[in-house]
């Protein structure tokens, strides 16, 4: 290790107990993130300090801007100069740790180096993570590659939990993430159950399928994690119904092969929603629907509770409905719900429940497929991942699938199914990508999907509830949910997001580095570590998607 | 010896019942402005010093070729402080003066400099007419001290004190050794045989210096590679030319950029060593503010029995020029009022040896 630059303090900047600065050598190079360490010596306590790089600058003698257009000829651009000017290049670096709990500033002219692997471990705490989950590496400028684990009681419980991912789409970088972590904690963990949501395209609709474009190098990297460059294991595809024989009457985008293979495994399942099985759920549909007079609520209450709507098939409903729209009914049947009410709330749901997916009652045949989603989702075991397609769905109803899923959760993890406690997995993680549609800063506040959420996030911690969610811009998202998340992951972003007030406690130098990351680099904010830190991860394990096999 | 730290520096000088006043202590140098160093310098009248050039008044020395014939820079510079004041047993009131004194060479290394060799020192000069012994006394005393690696010599200052005032006279003698230190640089640099022709070594000032301190006798053969530039000169000095009424800075108001002067050969008193003096000018006069902003004087010895017989070889005279016109960039324009008649690496080294001093106010507080 040498030396790449001295501290220095001066009257303008002193060093403190929580920052410096130092100079750097000419022929050295750092980078925001990289992590350095320097010897802080108090009498006989010998110690060192580890920090973490952030604003590097260049500075010469120069006053202005005008002495520097005099100095090259009065704005000669190809004036040469005989002696360069004296310039220095300096850093400022936020201290992470010290090793012997030295809170003295660092004195002046004191050696700075890249600290080694061994040290960056020290520095952040990783030798003494119990129950590590990896999440990615650690690049420095020296070439130092750390890979680093995540704490998993603050990760999905119960110190901490939830996870967040925010950036711009396009980068595949978000969801790659998301997946890497939840196969390190397929790995790592015996107790644990996941269910994905494949919310555009079919990304992720081949989870147990190895990834034809891994290589050598790639497993290398899974490998220095210390996990095996493996698909999921023990995945269930859950489709929406589709009367489509070909497709194996699941309405998705992946192809027909896929399907067949799924369908081989048995791991192919298509979701319906039957009027008797589902009427209580069908506040869901209106979850972003602003009832500011509580009319549909109401109306849903009726239909609930009143004789009238019992035992009927969707088109029943479709009927019983058109006759609550007539002029007059309301004060027939006795309800004070006016007749403009029950014509909205028609005009609504009529859209919606016109899908496939609502059926008259579910079929035995097993060339359908059918399934109740939330009777499954009861039934999830430990280990599996669920995998629900809602991508060729509706907004309203993927409000209604993915409600239905968080309802479902929430009712199996509060013992309301029957079933034996201990075969219930311990912690259900539930992946959501496009969290802003279900709980953005702007839902409506009666929002059904938004409160399971806040509830999930509020309290699903100590039910074993967790939810690692992802969206473009992390200013959308309500606070509540972002303000539970123990674990933000940054990707790339633009400046006007970075300038919102969620940026507004991350330093200056790591929100602009947000602007410029590249493919596969995300910045990480975890409860145990004291900064944010830059990293890297490897390839996915999985068959992410059909031109992949072409590439 | 261990230092008192309770004892200041003046108060061994109580020891030897010498009567000492800790008065008001402030740097010299801020109230006394230096005189031109070429204040009584005289030139051979009309006497043109180089081999060509006879008739010229101007000489264009632009060339589109980059030279490059500096590798070494000297500068000495000092701080005197007035520190006390104390009373001889003949009943003379007379002030102590403290100085710190730095020489150094800075050396330029592919257009990036480097220190080079740097000597300090810190004085106390005391009035001469004192006891030997009791000078011998505080000397050695003084000379013990070590407050955080600072360190003194003491010196006497003699010399009229009826003609000029007792200040004047300790900061010449602090003036003559940092020139001492300078001649030993040069002289240490020259038997290290760093210097070259096209590495030579430029001096901040007049190279009549020499002549000045106490050491008279100099060996000219050192500056074969030397040449003194300075940023300011005398204005009003007479005799270069025919009319010997005319003052040089006239005359040099008229030099345009790019051009010099042919080479003059100085009358030094008391020396007779041959020093030929010429002046250019090194930023366009119309950018400038004052007429003589962007001239400065260059001096060189004449060492061969060549030069000091016939003059200097006016190619070498020019290529100096035309390798001093390429050290007009960068400037240090905002930092240094004189930016004009400074030449970087020069501003560099001087800056590097102002910031080896220690600030004035720990060491005013030392006394």
């Amino acid at each position: 290790m040498s030396i790449i630059g001295k501290i220095s303090a001066t009257e303008k900047n002193p060093t403190s107990n929580d920052e410096f600065m130092f100079w750097l050598d000419d022929k050295a190079e750092v980078r925001p993130f990289d992590i350095i360490k320097v010897k802080n010596n108090i009498g006989n306590k010998k110690s060192v300090t580890y920090a973490l790089v952030k604003d590097i600058y260049h500075m010469t003698d120069s006053t202005g801007h005008l002495s520097n257009y005099i100095s090259s000829d009065f704005g000669d651009v190809d004036s040469e100069p005989s002696t360069y000017r004296v310039g220095v290049t300096y850093a400022t670096a936020q201290i992470i740790t010290n090793n012997n709990d030295v809170y003295m500033p660092l004195k002046d002219g004191v050696g700075v180096e890249f600290a080694d692997e061994n040290e960056i471990k020290e520095a952040l705490g990783l030798d003494t993570i119990k129950n590590p989950i990896p999440a990615g590496f650690i690049e420095c400028t020296d070439g130092t590659s750390v890979p680093i684990a995540l704490n998993k009681e603050f990760l999905i419980g119960p110190e901490g939990a939830h996870l967040n991912i925010s950036g711009i789409s396009g980068l595949a970088t978000k969801t790659s993430y998301a997946m890497f972590l939840l196969q390190a904690i397929q790995q790592k963990s015996k107790d644990t159950a996941i269910i994905v949501l494949n919310v555009k395209g079919d990304d992720l609709l081949r989870l147990d399928k190895p990834n034809p474009l891994k290589k050598d190098e790639h497993e290398e990297l899974w490998r220095k994690s210390g996990l095996m460059c493996i698909p999921f294991k023990n995945v269930k595809y859950f489709y929406p119904f589709k009367h489509d024989e070909e497709k194996f009457y699941s309405n998705t985008s992946l192809n027909k092969n896929a399907l067949q293979e799924q369908y081989e495994d048995n791991s192919l399942f298509n979701y319906i929603y039957t009027y008797e099985h589902d009427k209580q759920n069908l506040d869901l549909i209106f979850s972003n629907v602003d009832d500011p007079n509580f009319t549909m609520e109401s109306i849903l209450n009726f239909i609930s509770e009143s004789s009238d709507f019992a035992n009927l098939s969707w088109n029943d409903f479709k009927e019983k409905l058109s006759n609550y729209t007539q002029a007059g009914t309301a004060k027939k049947s006795g309800n004070e719900i006016t007749v403009q009410s029950w014509r909205k709330f028609k005009r609504l749901i009529n859209k919606s429940i016109n899908n496939s997916i609502f059926q008259t009652e579910r079929s035995n045949n097993s060339k359908y497929s059918q399934c109740h989603l939330s009777d499954e989702v009861k039934k999830i075991e430990n280990n599996s991942v669920y995998v629900v397609d809602i991508a060729k769905v509706d907004e309203q109803l993927q409000y209604l699938v993915f409600g239905d899923i968080l309802k479902s959760v929430y009712e199996l993890k509060l013992g309301e199914t029957g079933r034996n406690e201990e075969d219930i997995p311990k912690k259900i993680i539930i992946f959501v990508d496009e969290l802003n549609k279900y709980a953005g800063s702007s839902s409506p506040k009666n929002s059904p999907i938004l409160k399971y959420l806040l509830e999930i996030t509020e309290r699903g911690r100590s039910e074993g509830i967790v939810l690692f969610s992802a969206e473009q811009f992390k200013s959308d998202i309500h606070d509540r949910i972002k303000g539970n998340c123990s674990t933000h992951v940054f990707g790339r972003t633009n400046a006007i997001e970075v300038s919102k007030s969620d940026y507004r406690y991350i330093p200056k130098v790591y929100t602009n580095m947000m602007t410029r990351l590249r493919k596969g680099e995300l910045i990480i904010q975890h409860s145990i570590f004291s900064t944010p830190l830059k990293i890297k991860f490897p390839f996915p394990s999985y068959y992410q998607r059909e031109k992949d096999k072409d590439e | 010896m261990v230092y008192d730290l309770k004892k200041r520096v003046l108060d061994y000088f109580n020891d030897v019942n010498i009567k000492c006043y800790q008065s008001n202590r402030f740097c010299l140098d801020v109230v006394h402005l230096d005189s031109y160093q070429d204040l009584d310098e005289q030139y051979m009248p009309n006497k043109i010093w180089e081999k060509g050039n006879k008739n010229k008044t101007f000489i264009n020395i632009n060339s589109d070729i980059k030279f490059d014939l500096f590798k070494y820079f000297l500068d000495g510079s000092r701080y005197t402080y007035k520190v006390g004041e104390m009373i001889t047993s003949s009943g003379k009131y007379m002030p102590i003066i403290a100085g710190q004194v730095a020489a150094g060479i800075s050396m330029r290394e592919n257009g990036k400099m480097k220190k080079y060799s740097l000597l300090r020192k810190n004085l106390v000069v005391i009035y001469n007419l004192i006891n030997d012994l009791d000078y011998e006394e505080i000397k050695c005393k003084i000379e013990a001290i070590n407050i955080n690696n600072v360190k003194f010599i003491v010196e006497r200052y003699k010399g009229n004190e009826s003609v000029d005032r007792p200040e004047n006279l300790a900061i010449a003698k602090i003036q003559s050794i940092m020139m001492e230190l300078e001649l030993k640089m040069i002289s240490d640099i020259v038997k290290s045989g760093q210097l070259a022709s096209d590495e030579m070594l430029v001096v901040d000032g007049s190279l009549q210096f020499m002549n000045k301190g106490e050491n008279n006798e100099f060996d000219e053969r050192m500056f074969k590679n030397v040449i003194g530039i300075s940023k300011s000169f005398n204005p009003n000095l007479r005799g270069l030319f025919k009319d010997k009424t005319t003052e040089v800075a006239s005359i040099l108001t008229k030099l345009k950029f790019g051009q010099r002067t042919p080479v003059y050969k100085l009358d030094v008193a008391n020396c007779d060593k041959i020093i030929g003096a010429w002046y250019m000018r090194i930023r366009p006069e119309e950018k400038v503010r004052n007429p003589l902003d962007g001239v400065i004087k260059i001096e060189k010895v004449a060492v061969t029995e060549d030069e000091k017989m016939n003059g200097f070889d006016s190619f070498i005279i020019d290529n100096i020029s035309k390798a001093l016109m390429e050290e007009r960039n960068v400037t240090c324009y905002g930092s240094d009022a004189r930016w004009c008649n400074h030449i970087y690496p020069m501003y560099l080294t001087e800056k590097m040896l102002k910031e080896s001093f220690i600030s004035a106010e720990y060491f005013m507080s030392l006394f």
